[in-house]
């Protein structure tokens, strides 16, 4: 896994295409902050930046996700990757971890416009549960959009994915409203969702209260984070079988 | 080492043209590719093995198939002792796979980087992974460039880093499918080197190409295939004098020659004599390589000058072999 984060790593420094999401990520702070202001609701500035770093840490891995496989299979690695002895879910991993950074960075930025584009007072009460939360969601995001990439490596067209499969996490990760604001027979699903976890400990972490039950909750994202994982090393698995016996890995 | 019994490929097409038909209720032929038939194969080990064939014969899905890529539709295969359709995980720890051309590495990293991210992926020791890369780097000739992105690199060098890449491992199979592809002839040649150095070391080798002359320097024994099966397995001996007994001459004629052609199919040590496309121009195919000299001087003698010996191409084996549907795809 290390070994195919370096690989990623010495490759996004080369081009990172992944990069676009830092410009956008702004704007988007820009429009949530918007609406924040225009209804008087500065309680809500910190769901925006929340929100909004979420959002981009989520399109970052699963841009990524489908990156890797699509690089591969254009490269014609895909092929030789799936018959090495080890499990390509952890390549798949370990390319998306590095890059997690640029979704890290796309938080920072909201937070950014959020105090000086829009003079906003944001202090982080609990700055050691917030990293936590932070580092654990990231973690947690990469193991996910692992699982993801199994949808990838089954299909040629990995575009129709990325974005089927973005919508449905940000709304049930309470991304940007939380949890609670969805209808109730919903909720449950939210639960499962690690990203409804990290922004509920995110937002809790700004505010003044004290966070209850800290630990059981950073270990809910990552316990859900690695089952993630598990599964993903597994269904891949399943989908290179898949691939095996129809010949659909590569593009000749 | 390598075992292959009735094995068998096929390809069933989907999408739109497909579909069509099976609503059709047809049983749709079009729709399905017998890319491999009741494959027989076996390669002891230590044999350096190459499969000969034209495009679409089936050569790269064989690979495939013996490197776990691709699941057989009918037959076995067992490669270092193992069924590559059941037991793939153990398979793979065992083989080295290097397709021909430039696609399969990681372009914008180094070459070094390259073979360090593979040595993880067949499980080499972290302890030994930078000694072996280098001396793999170093076998390929590529120390110089090691540490430069790959997407730099000429098709030839991509071809070398791809054999370092497919001996990470230290595969006791290396199977190696058009490996000299797009590499200049003295690469080439270094390259036939290695590839002895590689049997010397014991290691079992399969190879496929379309160049005689390249499986009758590497080879042990070859399998010509065509059409998804095997027509013939043979010591490069063997097909060698098969070859040499097959020579052939071409010769072009002035108008006023052309009485000889009657003369030459009968001249002992002329097995027929071929018309070409071009007017004038003949193919006189010999009986044994002992009677070119004597149908030569013959030819000269008669006043022929514009004349041309050569080796059968794989062509020519071919339609000799399987009669002229040979290289028809
Ligand atoms: N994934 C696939 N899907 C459908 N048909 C395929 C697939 N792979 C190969 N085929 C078909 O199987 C047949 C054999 O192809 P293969 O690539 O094994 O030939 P080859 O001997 O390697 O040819 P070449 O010399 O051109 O490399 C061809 O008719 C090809 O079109
Ligand atoms: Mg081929």
């Amino acid at each position: 896994m290390a070994a195919a984060a370096k690989v990623q790593w010495n490759t996004s420094i080369r081009a990172p295409e992944h990069m676009a999401i830092v410009i956008t990520a702004p704007i988007m702070s820009v429009i949530f902050l918007s609406i924040v202001r225009y209804n008087d609701r500065d309680d809500l500035v910190a769901n925006a930046v929340i929100g909004t770093g979420l959002f981009g840490i989520w399109f970052v891995a699963v841009d990524v996700a489908g990156g890797v496989i699509q690089n591969e299979r254009w490269m014609s690695t895909l092929d030789l990757v799936l018959a090495a002895p080890r499990a390509f879910g952890l390549v798949v991993c370990g390319r998306i971890l590095p890059v997690m950074l640029i979704g890290a960075f796309t938080l920072l930025e909201s937070w950014l416009v959020a105090t000086v584009g829009f003079g906003a007072h944001l202090s982080v009460r609990h700055p050691g549960i917030a990293l936590a939360a932070l580092l654990v969601t990231l973690f947690a995001t990469a193991c996910t959009a692992t699982m993801l990439a199994t949808f990838f490596v089954i299909s040629r067209d990995t575009t129709i994915y990325q974005n089927a499969l973005s919508y449905p996490f940000y709304i049930l990760g309470g991304v940007v409203f939380p949890l609670s604001a969805l209808p109730d027979w919903i909720q449950p699903a939210g639960r499962v969702v690690f990203l409804s976890w990290s922004a509920d400990l995110l937002r809790d972490s700004l505010s003044g209260d004290e966070v209850q039950d800290v630990l059981p909750r950073l270990g809910a994202i990552a316990g859900l984070g690695a089952l993630a994982l598990l599964l993903g090393i597994y269904l891949i698995r399943k989908a290179a079988e898949r691939a095996r016996r129809t010949g659909t890995v590569s593009l000749a | 080492m390598i075992e292959v019994t009735g094995l068998g490929r096929v390809f069933t097409k989907r999408g739109r043209k497909a579909k069509r038909a099976q609503q059709g209720g047809s049983a749709a032929p079009g729709s399905r590719i017998v890319a491999l038939e009741g494959v027989n194969l076996s390669v002891p080990e230590g044999e350096t093995h190459g499969i000969l064939g034209p495009n679409g014969a089936g050569k790269t899905t064989l690979v495939k198939i013996l490197s776990t890529m691709l699941l057989p539709t009918s037959g076995r295969a067992r490669v270092a002792g193992h069924d590559v359709a059941t037991e793939a995980d153990r398979v793979r720890r065992r083989i080295g796979i290097v397709f021909g051309g430039d696609h399969g590495l990681y372009t914008r990293i180094t070459a070094r980087q390259n073979l360090a991210f593979w040595a993880t992926m067949y499980r080499v020791d972290a302890g030994v992974v930078k000694r072996r890369s280098q001396e793999l780097l170093e076998r390929v000739g590529l120390t110089d460039r090691a540490d430069e992105p790959v997407e730099g690199f000429s098709r030839g060098m991509r071809q070398r880093l791809h054999l370092a890449r497919g001996l990470i491992g230290d595969p006791a199979v290396l199977f190696l499918d058009e490996p000299t592809m797009g590499m200049d002839p003295l690469a080439t040649r270094d390259f036939r080197d290695l590839v002895h150095e590689l049997k010397a070391e014991g290691r079992t080798i399969l190879i496929t190409t379309h160049d005689m002359a390249e499986a009758e320097a590497l080879c042990d024994r070859v399998s010509l295939i065509d059409h998804g099966t095997v027509l013939v397995t043979e010591s490069t001996a063997t097909i060698g004098r098969m070859l040499s007994g097959h020579d052939r001459i071409d010769i072009t004629l002035r108008e006023d020659q052309a009485h000889l052609l009657a003369e030459l199919a009968g001249l002992s040590g002329v097995e027929r004599v071929d018309k070409l496309p071009e007017p004038g121009t003949a193919r006189i195919h010999t009986t044994s390589a002992d009677a070119n000299p004597v149908v030569l001087r013959w030819l000269l003698d008669a006043g022929v000058d514009a004349l041309r010996t050569g080796r059968p191409t794989l062509e020519e084996v071919y339609v000799h072999l399987v009669g002229n549907r040979g290289l028809t795809v």
